[in-house]
């Protein structure tokens, strides 16, 4: 089975995808960063770093309907986090329910605020995907093992993307044995087989575990991680970081200068 | 002939207690070409594991190169034996073609342009050059055997260890991959491999050791002393017979155990 979820479009060749994967890397975290930190509420500020994430996947020519498309698996997530935050924060309520002794309310406060979350949740999201969809994971591995990365978190990463499909291919088998000898049953015997074959899976994994450290061994594997430098930093990577840096904080800080300004 | 591996009495029981192997005798010299036979849960494989200490047994003592495999020489001893698991996914752990041939020789300490150009001979030899960025899990079986055969041909091994090498391969693979071997040996290297395939015996071995149900050394010489022989085939779970009934007419004949899965 082919699987390629990961890094799609990282062949295809753009400014973005042959900058250096620590420039890559150390962009997107001064945005996230600065994205995660903006105060609440600042919509000029989360309109601009929109405005300049879209830019660079303009440039990098990942087509804009697959970042979109996964971009929005995250939010799921954040709705289950904030769905109780508008009952909760003190305010104005815009909507109540009264139901005997009990009354909930909607609070205006609350609802901006999980706007903001939405919004900061979203733009990460985009940020990381522009990184992932220009990079290959070899080579981001390669980047943050450079960027000192502990090399047995690198290690985990690397195998994590190794046999991730490895695995998934594992548990489609159980489930196919599974599926061509099951005939129904009830609700408690589909859980039992559902235990038995994570159980089963885990195992499998526990082994082959084993197995490929055996394999690292026999190549003189002795707990250190070495790799070829086959990075080099250009000047233009070193360039794209400060200017990303800059921009990430001129917008990070901007709701502080719109207050001087207007105030 | 110079010994390379001599194997003395040696006995090994998995944890469970389960036996493995019983007093093994085994002496293989520099050039020799050995194929490893018997039934499934004969031993095969986890004879195989001693050869370069990933299993290690109190009960005799393995020898490779003259010198008793234990804790302090494991290094040195599994660089000269290029051990090659039955499952490449075990063997391929990086993620490209290019890390997992270069991982043996940055263990062994090598220069980047010496890891470069062994990754690039190895690569060569069992006709994988150009893949080096690839990732193993978008290659097929039999690319992956070859590849796995390269991370330990990188490492310039002494002699070659294959477990089933040809086992679940489609003939074409098959055949390159026999062809690899015969140049492999025909240059004067050892070469020990376990296998079910008579055929590949025929092509390949110039020596046949038969490990029996009960985990020990049941025959040890020339393939053309056992090849003729039928009835031994049979006793040893090499071949087996059957009954075939043609019309009113039953006759019995042997088959090789030859696996052809299709895939």
């Amino acid at each position: 089975m082919k699987y390629h979820f990961l890094d799609q479009y990282r062949e295809v060749d753009s400014f973005i995808h042959r900058l250096d994967p620590r420039a890559k890397f150390l962009s997107t975290l001064a945005l996230v960063t600065a994205i995660v930190l903006v105060p609440r509420a600042s919509w000029l500020a989360y309109a601009l770093f929109f405005i300049l994430v879209a830019a660079l996947l303009t440039v990098s020519r990942v087509p804009p309907f697959y970042v979109l498309k996964r971009s929005l698996v995250v939010l799921p997530f954040v709705l289950m986090i904030t769905i109780f935050i508008p009952f909760f924060k003190e305010g104005a309520p815009v909507w109540s329910l009264h139901l005997g002794a009990w009354h909930i309310s909607v609070m205006r406060e609350g609802l901006l605020r999980v706007a903001g979350i939405f919004c900061k949740a979203w733009l990460s999201v985009l940020s990381l995907i522009l990184l992932t969809a220009t990079t290959s994971m070899a080579d981001l591995l390669k980047g943050l093992e450079k960027l000192r990365m502990p090399a047995i978190m690198v290690m985990l990463l690397s195998f994590m993307y190794r046999y991730l499909f490895v695995i998934s291919d594992e548990a489609e088998h159980l489930s196919l044995a599974r599926n061509s000898r099951s005939f129904g049953g009830g609700v408690g015997l589909q859980v039992r087989t559902l235990g038995y074959m994570a159980g089963a899976l885990f195992l499998r994994s526990y082994e082959r575990g084993e197995r490929i450290y055996g394999a690292m061994l026999s190549r003189g594997f002795d707990g250190h991680s070495r790799s070829l430098n086959e990075l080099s930093l250009e000047t233009s990577d070193i360039v794209f970081v400060v200017i990303m840096i800059l921009a990430a904080a001129a917008i990070g800080l901007s709701p502080l200068y719109a207050r001087m300004w207007i105030g | 002939m110079a010994e390379v591996i001599a194997i003395n009495n040696l006995s090994f029981s998995y944890p469970d207690g389960q036996p493995a192997l019983r007093g093994i005798n085994l002496r293989i010299d520099e050039g020799e070409t050995v194929a490893l036979m018997g039934p499934n849960g004969a031993g095969k494989s986890t004879l195989l594991l001693h050869l370069n200490g990933l299993l290690h047994s109190h009960d005799g003592t393995v020898r490779v190169l003259g010198r008793v495999v234990d804790k302090d020489n494991l290094k040195a001893v599994r660089c000269q034996v290029g051990l090659v698991f039955q499952n490449p996914d075990d063997q391929l752990f990086s993620p490209t073609v290019f890390d997992d041939v270069a991982f043996g020789p940055l263990n062994l300490g090598m220069s980047p342009d010496e890891v470069r150009s062994a990754v690039c001979r190895a690569l060569e030899a069992v006709g994988m050059a150009g893949y080096e960025k690839r990732s193993p899990h978008h290659l097929s079986l039999g690319e992956k055997r070859r590849i796995a055969i390269a991370t330990v041909l990188a490492m310039s091994p002494r002699l070659l260890v294959l477990d089933e090498p040809t086992s679940n391969l489609d003939p074409r693979s098959q055949g390159m991959l026999i062809d690899f071997l015969i140049g492999w040996a025909g240059g004067g290297n050892t070469l020990i491999f376990s296998t079910q395939d008579l055929d590949l015996v025929e092509e390949l071995a110039g020596r046949v050791v038969v490990l029996g149900t009960d985990h020990s050394v049941v025959a040890d010489g020339r393939p053309e002393e056992f090849l003729s022989d039928a009835d031994f085939l049979v006793r040893t779970n090499l071949i087996h017979e059957h009954a075939h009934r043609h019309k009113s007419l039953v006759h019995r004949h042997q088959h090789a155990h030859e696996h052809q899965h299709e895939s």
